[in-house]
């Protein structure tokens, strides 16, 4: 990614070469005055290079950025706590961190903002009329109940900050597919579509994937769900007889571990239709494969973002990481990655630092009326585009699941495995 | 263009053609070297994708390798199968930076880097994985049984306790606390195992249960040997945790295994697939590359052979037409130059190469022989008229001569004085010297002028010899010397066809030259019959003398006409010296050559070969007939004779025989003579002023009573032409001038006493 060099870049790195400089002169009076380091292990998709300088330039503190696979990050973070401050990824693993102990509650007094926080992540939806989708929805997790477990009874210990939430579906190049009507045409069905086979990928991380594979076998009309967001052993063995049958008959041309392989897989054309997030969708735009991310009529896989506390994080980390977290809240990182298509639980205070046509078009769902640029600096999208599935109220009033640990989870890991084996 | 061609001399022409030639044939073997190349190099990638493909294959097996052993490692935990799994994922490495090395194509390089970071992940997460696992093999197996173990134990022995106090209620709340204690064993190994959630629920449901009889028992008062239960409540938080834990361990090991480095061998498996199958269609593209190129050379080929097919031969015809046709037509002109058509053009002088300069010489050779042409045109017409004025004169002179002879033989005649018999007898010598002179000339002229042809008459060779021999044996005697004649090779029987006139005037004039030129010794005729059939017969006529002898470097001379080997020769021996040439030119008109041996003081050997066709007649013996003198009285004779000279003598001659002479002075006279009177024979001159002896013979012929009438031509020019002209005009015979007595009195025998 080519960066511009701006006037404050160099200004910065002039300053920097000059501390550097009184580094080597006054090391020991330095060391005294150490500037607090924050380690953040999490994703490509919200541990970005810009935000990173942004949050160190606005806080005057080091941060590690450790971008991992969903699934290597997760695992990391379960088993070695030590190794992080912060955890940045999906709600999805919130369960297994908080069984592992691995995150500590987040004191809801230290979050500055707490109270612009909407009612998705408090409530599990935005509006009183609609219904809770199945599976877990953040409110299900976030507050720490008074028996340590999690649950929906508010609490002034939370296990995560809400901060970037979005619904996903699947990509499709519209080069090669069709552009078809969101809400109406766009199905889940297409990813288990013959039509494609050996074009589809799924992303490689259960707790997501079996949902869009889940959702692509009912809307196949192949099976149903009693509840889909806690199949039975039996659903499950069902669902993964259609998909080790597909995958054996070369239906999936992969199983992506990161955004910016998804984005390759898009791009490089190995596959024209797969299960994607926003950003990757952002990127592949942005190097000018017409990537469509779909609204599909059965509704989307909704996740959160969390932002988890590691129970081995104390004292001046600690400070660091609420000011972090309190940072995300401030309203700049919002409107930064609204960019590349996330919504932010306290959306009006990044509505300020946002031209009014890019709110307009990410948030409420309007018409582009010029060319808008991605976080990566490209066009991401084009003057008159419209967002596939509309304003932020109308997408997250279609959800179809939210992504989910659900108690069949440890079960199935092995048909996961199975499956990828197939 | 054509100019510019033409300037371009022929080697560089050559030269320009063969290397045409050689560029075709280079640009010919370029391309089969290209295709050869190609091929060459195109296999070598081939062999390098087979190769690498037969790598990423084993690589492939590997992986499954890899995947197959996590799975028993999974079961077992031995740290043989972590090595072995190390072991592989190196070699996997080495295999790959093998590949790596071979790989020049930036797309498969993407792969395999891509394919080098998946595997370099998988094996960092292998020591992981073996780390999770004794975590959760230390969980689920020591941690998990020692829990169940203590609380088991702490139970029995509570109920052991309790059992002795008999307290009923008591113990039967532990039982079941026992109970669901080793049930939530089970349950939670059997979750563990199976991973289905009702195992968990149960174990929840079983510790909640636990938890309220704990709470119920709790107010309990227990005796002394009885232990606290608030140890217990521990335990099964104690338990709670480790069950917990397990399942974290479980499934962190589980998302490790199943989800991360599955994930990543299963991309590994994908990336090995594209590459393989990049390769293969790479192969494919490369096989179709080099059919292409091998296509493309050899329509190429088959375009530059198909077009310098005709090129070559386009160069060969114009090489032909633009050097050997020019050169074929130059020497045509010339070879019509040397025939003496000089009207051909001569193609190509304007062209300024060898063919221009040749067309060039052949203009100015044309031009030259042009000239030469016509200074040769010039000498011979100036030689011709020559020739004739030679003619004209010796006719001209032997006419007065005629009378001169006659005269002086009718005047021989009379009565003469010693004295004067002997001065007629000199004038009379000398003026048959001066006509033999003058008949040498007009025959040379004759031949010259190409006025001599032979007749083909049948002759007696034998009498001819004989006459020859005969005619010189008086001057032989008279000298002193042997004349001989003699036949070698067999006889001739019969008559041979030739103009023995001809002959014998060769004869005649070798033995004359050998008598000449001997002055003591012999002179021989050898007639010598070298072969003979009953058609032909070749004679070698030889002279042979005892004489002078020529120098050899006189010899060629011989034959040249006013000349003899020395003119003191002519002075000595007198003749004009044409005898030699003009027999020379004579037996050159009888398809041979006369040959000359000679040695000086020693003598000559003339000899010439004549092939002659033999006659069907046998020869006669002919008698000698008799000198008679004959009266013809009783017969009129008609003389035609313009010159006074010719008549007198004429007249004499007749008055000698006796008959009546009516003379005409010319033709117009003789025809009138003839109209009025009539004639037994008429004796017709043939050069008259007013009406020549031609147009008179044949007017006279075509009057009443003349057609029977013999007419005799008289005739200086004794040429076969000139009988023939005579006989065509209806005359009879003729005879030739100057008219001797004898061949009158025959003439006369033959046309009127017969």
């Amino acid at each position: 990614m080519a960066k511009k060099i701006t006037r404050r870049d160099f200004i910065e790195r002039g300053v920097k070469s000059t501390l550097a400089a009184s580094v080597a002169i006054h090391a020991p009076f330095i060391i005294a005055k150490k500037t607090p380091t924050l380690r953040v292990l999490g994703t490509h998709v919200t541990l970005q290079e810009e935000l990173r300088k942004q949050a160190m330039k606005d806080l005057g503190i080091n941060i590690i950025f450790e971008p991992k696979g969903s699934a290597a990050v997760l695992q990391k973070a379960a088993s070695s706590p030590g190794s992080f401050d912060l955890y940045e990824q999906w709600s999805d693993s919130i369960n297994i961190l908080w069984q592992a102990k691995a995150i500590q509650g987040i004191e809801v007094e230290r979050i500055k903002n707490w109270q612009e926080v909407n009612s998705l992540s408090k409530t599990g939806k935005l509006d009183k009329s609609l219904k809770i989708a199945p599976g877990d929805s953040p409110n299900k997790l976030i507050y720490v109940q008074k028996n340590n477990n999690l649950g929906e009874t508010q609490s002034k210990h939370i296990s995560f900050l809400p901060y970037v939430h979005n619904v996903d579906s699947f990509g499709y190049n519209t080069s090669i597919i069709p552009k078809a009507e969101a809400y109406k045409e766009e199905s889940w069905s297409w990813l288990l579509d013959d039509k494609y086979k050996g074009k589809v990928a799924l992303v490689n991380a259960p707790t997501i994937g079996i949902f869009d594979a889940a959702l692509a076998a009912q809307a196949s009309g192949m099976m149903s769900f009693k509840d889909i967001g806690d199949m039975t052993t039996d659903e499950i063995d069902k669902l993964f007889v259609i998909l080790n049958q597909k995958k054996s008959q070369g239906h999936f041309a992969g199983f992506w571990s990161s955004v910016p392989q998804s984005v390759e897989f898009m791009v490089e054309g190995r596959v024209n239709i797969a299960s994607m997030f926003s950003p990757g969708i952002t990127a592949a735009r942005g190097k000018g494969t017409p990537v469509r991310y779909a609204a599909p009529k059965e509704g989307y896989r909704a996740w959160h973002g969390v932002m988890c506390l590691s129970s081995k994080t104390q004292g001046h980390a600690k400070d660091a990481a609420y000011e972090y977290m309190n940072w995300w809240l401030s309203g700049y990182p919002g409107a930064f990655i609204a960019r590349q298509g996330y919504y932010i639980s306290n959306p009006e205070r990044s509505k300020p630092l946002l031209p009014k046509d890019e709110w307009a078009y990410w948030y409420e769902g309007a018409v582009a009326k010029t060319d808008l640029i991605g976080t990566d600096g490209k066009v991401s999208v084009s003057k008159g585009q419209l967002r596939n599935g509309g304003s932020y109220e109308k997408r997250f009033s279609n959800i179809a699941v939210w992504n989910t640990v659900m108690n069949n989870y440890d079960y199935s890991l092995d048909k996961w495995y199975e499956f990828l084996n197939a | 263009m054509n100019n510019l061609i033409n300037s371009i001399n022929i080697g560089s022409k050559i030269a320009l053609g063969f290397l045409s030639i050689l560029i075709i044939f280079s640009v010919l073997g370029y391309v089969i070297l290209d295709s050869l190349n190609s091929v060459s190099v195109r296999s070598a990638e081939m062999n390098n994708v087979r190769q690498n493909t037969t790598t990423i294959l084993s690589i492939q097996r590997d992986v499954s390798e890899l995947q197959r052993i996590t799975l028993v490692y999974g079961q077992s935990g031995k740290n043989a199968y972590i090595e072995r799994m190390n072991r592989i994922t190196k070699e996997i490495k080495n295999d790959l930076k093998l590949v790596r090395g071979h790989i020049s194509n930036s797309k498969d390089l993407e792969i395999i880097e891509k394919m080098i970071s998946v595997i370099d992940n998988y094996s960092s997460n292998i020591e992981v994985m073996k780390n999770k696992f004794t975590v959760m093999s230390e969980l689920i197996d020591k941690k998990l049984p020692e829990v169940i173990s203590t609380g088991s134990s702490f139970l029995q022995k509570k109920i052991e306790g309790l059992e002795k106090s008999h307290d009923v209620q008591a113990t039967a709340r532990f039982r079941q606390l026992l109970e669901l204690w080793l049930d939530s064993h089970i349950k939670a190994v059997l979750f563990i195992q199976q991973r289905k959630y009702p195992y968990k629920k149960d174990v929840y449901q079983n510790i909640e249960k636990m938890r309220l009889i704990d709470s119920q028992v709790s107010g309990m008062r227990f005796p002394s040997n009885v232990r606290q239960m608030d140890s217990f409540i521990e335990l099964i938080n104690r338990f709670k945790s480790i069950f917990e834990e397990s399942i974290q361990a479980n499934r962190i090991y589980l998302s490790l295994v199943n989800v991360l480095m599955a994930g990543e061998a299963v991309e590994f498996a994908s990336l090995a697939e594209m590459l393989a199958s990049d390769s293969l269609s790479r192969l494919d593209v490369v096989s179709l590359q080099n059919e292409q190129t091998l296509k493309r050379n050899n329509l190429f080929i088959k375009i530059v052979v198909t077009l310098s097919i005709p090129f070559i031969l386009l160069l060969a015809l114009f090489y032909n037409w633009n050097i050997s046709v020019a050169i074929e037509r130059i020497t045509k002109a010339f070879k019509g130059f040397y025939s003496g058509n000089f009207a051909l053009d001569v193609p190509g002088t304007k062209r300024s190469d060898e063919i221009g300069l040749l067309a060039q010489a052949a203009t100015s050779f044309r031009d030259i022989s042009i000239n030469l042409r016509k200074a040769k045109e010039d000498a011979e017409h100036a030689y011709k008229i020559k020739s004739e004025f030679l003619a004209n004169m010796s006719h001209e002179i032997r006419t007065p001569m005629n009378g001169i002879l006659g005269m002086v033989s009718l005047l021989q005649d009379t009565k003469l004085s010693e004295d004067q018999r002997s001065m007629l007898s000199t004038v009379a010598d000398s003026g048959n010297d001066l006509l033999n002179i003058l008949n040498d000339v007009l025959d040379l002229s004759k031949v010259d002028a190409g006025k001599i042809k032979l007749e083909s008459a049948p002759f007696n060779l034998k009498k001819c010899v004989e006459d020859t021999v005969f005619l010189f044996r008086r001057d032989a005697q008279t000298k002193g010397i042997e004349l001989t004649s003699r036949f070698t090779g067999g006889q001739i029987q019969e008559e041979l066809l030739g103009d023995v006139t001809r002959l014998k005037q060769v004869l005649v004039n070798l033995v004359s030259n050998a008598i000449k030129f001997t002055l003591d010794g012999k002179v021989e005729l050898i007639v010598e019959v070298l072969n003979q059939d009953s058609k032909r017969a070749e004679i070698n006529f030889v002279v042979e003398d005892t004489g002078i002898g020529i120098a050899d470097e006189s010899q060629d001379e011989l034959f040249q006409a006013f000349t003899q080997a020395d003119t003191s020769i002519t002075r000595k021996f007198g003749g004009t010296g044409l005898g030699l040439t003009i027999s020379t030119k004579l037996v050159v008109l009888m398809n041979s050559e006369i040959k000359v041996e000679s040695e000086k003081d020693v003598g000559s050997k003339f000899s010439f070969k004549v092939d002659f066709q033999k006659s069907i007649m046998p020869i006669e013996t002919v008698g000698v007939e008799p000198v008679e003198i004959l009266n013809f009285e009783s017969f009129k004779v008609l003389l035609a004779e313009d010159n006074e000279v010719n008549i007198m003598v004429a007249k004499k001659m007749l008055a000698r025989l006796r008959c009546q002479v009516t003379i005409a002075k010319n033709g117009e006279e003789a025809f009138q003579a003839c109209k009025c009177g009539k004639f037994d024979l008429i004796l017709m001159d043939m050069q008259m002023p007013v009406m020549d002896g031609i147009e008179a013979a044949i007017k006279i012929k075509e009057l009443e009573g003349f057609k029977d009438t013999p007419i005799v031509a008289l005739t200086a020019n004794a040429l076969r032409e000139d009988r023939e002209a005579c006989l065509n005009a209806g005359m009879d015979d003729f005879i030739t001038k100057p008219v001797s007595y004898v061949s009158l009195q025959r003439v006369l025998k033959n046309y009127l006493l017969t």
